[in-house]
């Protein structure tokens, strides 16, 4: 069960921050609806995203870690970061407005 | 200096895939069914379906001894039994007759007596070594391929990054609805870039495993390259002890025993398999291998006990260097008992699938108008081999799943028993898809993604007709791997006939 609720945890937390890299691109952050023609966020949002993106990942690597240890862990983190990074992409492409609950700056 | 270098790499890049794409293609979709061998084992050999012991119930090897031994011929070199794990509810129990061919039956762990034979080689005696030797096995032609073909991929992931003009502004960029070309690209894009590392552990860990293949010249510069010198490296790095038979008669002391000792001596680690070597002579010896189902290292500890009296006579633990080949050995292998895991590893194997598909569909869609402006055949070649190889294996994989479940207990024709009837059935399908392709050129990704379609909900009806079985029930028992097997087609299917629709767009 430990297995499964970390994996869970990691690929969300994998998830949403790749999701904060993604909307720290204009061409990302514009596919939103509603944000065509709005201004893009000042460059100082954008780097906050991509802090916050960075640490989601470290978090996310510990908790891989703490859960499958160094190996496996390192493995796992690895994976889920490419799974989520593609579940990312997929969501802007058919399902860019669940990305607006994250675009909070 | 810069354009002509990634003009270059453009070309190697483009040539290797085409020419290349379609082993590769192969290579990485039965890797790709391999990482969920045991499970589709318990689908193609339906008397395996007992239930899943823990390692605290571990069977009593004497109990499997009396069962087996019966059985071992006499001059036989030596009896090896592969102990019921968490994936696999059976003992496996083997031997090697004395002119060297190997023979097998499996035996239920609970009432210790022989299920009946399974007329199949299941998915671990087909899909896998197809995996790795594409069962062409003289001279290691297989191997060689596979190698050549692993080589290739890294060569095309670096070539691959060079070539790619934007990976960070469309790191996330994926146009569905765009032409098929664009969305074609896209995709592998996407599937290159971000399981990149994936990927290139994958090519390089399945090099490092047949290092004695691949790289000899790693050992030869230390041991020689003559076949003793390569028997001196393999007991130095692999562990092997050996004594020839004494020709006269002698007894076998209680395996249970020497299970108790090892697992002493490996502090809880338990074994995964017990070889007897020179059964029944008195210079006998039984081999016991450490399991590593928690372990991502394969580790490669052996204990040698003498069968008359139990007394150990060697001991093997790897060096450090092979430890770092059996890390990446069991990073590729994926042995170890972590299902999560295993998942990501079979989402990672899909997304090299796609890769490469869309590799090929990117080739085909820029040239498909110029080629045929100017009459050339390339784009008709390609297409045909793009198709044999994509959806033909995926065709013929199907067909083998039907012929598992269709083909009467009996069959045989002409020498070939019914495993090798269901395996020529993989290859007949194969080579009619690769002959369909080229004849109906378009049409046949068409006609082929419905037939998968077909097939693949034909396996999970005859599954249920023939072995009583569905997903429901499946999932009451426990039984997830034939759940799962069976959730698997019905998803392959699926994604046919989402294809079906994209293509009709097109």
């Amino acid at each position: 069960m430990l297995e499964l609720l970390t994996m869970l945890g990691a690929a969300a937390m994998s998830y949403v921050a790749f999701a904060w890299l993604a909307l720290s691109q204009e061409g990302n952050w514009r596919a939103l609806p509603g944000n065509a023609d709005r201004p893009m966020p000042a460059p100082a949002v954008q780097r906050r995203w991509r802090w916050r993106a960075a640490s989601m990942l470290a978090c996310a690597y510990a908790l891989c870690l703490w859960g499958h240890g160094p190996s496996f862990g390192t493995v796992s983190w690895v994976l889920l970061s490419a799974a989520g990074a593609m579940a990312v992409a997929f969501t802007l492409s058919w399902r860019a407005r669940w990305l607006r609950a994250l675009a909070f700056q | 200096m810069g354009d002509t270098f990634t003009k270059s790499m453009a070309a190697l890049h483009t040539w290797a895939g085409v020419t290349i794409g379609a082993l590769l293609f192969a290579i990485f979709w039965m890797g790709t069914l391999s990482v969920f061998s045991n499970e589709i084992d318990r689908w193609m050999l339906p008397d395996t379906r007992l239930e899943a012991r823990d390692a605290a119930t571990a069977p009593s090897l004497d109990r499997i001894a009396q069962a087996v031994v019966p059985g071992v011929p006499a001059g036989a070199r030596q009896w090896r039994v592969d102990l019921p794990t968490a994936r696999t509810p059976v003992v496996e129990f083997s031997y090697r007759g004395a002119d060297g061919a190997e023979h097998g039956r499996l035996l239920d762990p609970s009432s210790y007596a022989f299920l009946p034979p399974q007329g199949s080689a299941g998915a671990t005696g087909f899909i896998v070594p197809f995996h790795y030797h594409l069962h062409l096995n003289w001279m290691e032609t297989g191997k060689w391929l596979v190698g050549v073909a692993a080589m290739t991929m890294l060569v095309m992931l670096v070539s691959g990054v060079i070539v790619h003009k934007k990976i960070i502004a469309q790191f996330f960029t994926f146009r569905p609805r765009k032409r098929l070309q664009r969305s074609a690209l896209d995709l592998h894009n996407l599937t290159g870039v971000l399981a990149l590392p994936f990927h290139f552990a994958i090519a390089l860990s399945g090099l490092v495993i047949f290092m004695t293949i691949y790289f000899p010249q790693s050992y030869y510069g230390a041991y020689g390259s003559t076949a003793k010198d390569k028997a001196a490296f393999t007991a130095e790095a692999y562990g092997r002890y050996t004594r020839k038979p004494a020709n006269a008669p002698g007894p076998l002391a209680s395996l249970d025993a020497m299970r108790d000792r090892a697992e002493r001596e490996w502090r809880g680690g338990q074994p995964y398999f017990v070889r007897v070597w020179n059964p029944g002579d008195a210079n006998s010896y039984v081999e016991l291998r450490r399991s590593y189902a928690h372990d991502m290292t394969m580790n490669l500890d052996q204990i040698y006990f003498d069968a008359a009296t139990g007394e150990v006579l060697a001991r093997f633990e790897a060096g450090p260097v092979m430890t770092v080949q059996r890390f990446f050995s069991g990073l590729h292998f994926v042995r170890f008992e972590r299902w999560t895991l295993r998942w990501l590893y079979f989402l990672g194997g899909i997304s090299g699938c796609v890769m490469i598909a869309t590799g090929f569909l990117f080739w085909l869609e820029g040239r498909r108008a110029r080629h045929a402006k100017h009459g050339l055949a390339g784009v008709a070649v390609v297409e045909g081999l793009t198709i044999g190889s994509v959806t033909g294996i995926l065709l013929a994989t199907s067909a083998l799943f039907v012929a598992n479940r269709l083909l009467p207990a009996d069959a045989g024709y002409a020498g070939v028993d019914r495993a090798g009837m269901e395996i020529r059935v993989f290859y007949l399908v194969w080579v009619l898809a690769f002959c369909h392709a080229w004849g109906r050129c378009t049409r046949a990704w068409r006609e082929q993604l419905w037939a998968i379609a077909g097939l693949c909900v034909l396996a999970v009806g005859l599954n249920w007709v023939t072995t009583g079985e569905h997903v429901l029930k499946a999932l009451a028992q426990g039984q997830f791997a034939v759940a799962g097997m069976d959730l698997g087609l019905f998803a392959t299917a699926l994604l046919a006939m989402m294809a079906l629709r994209r293509i009709k767009r097109a």
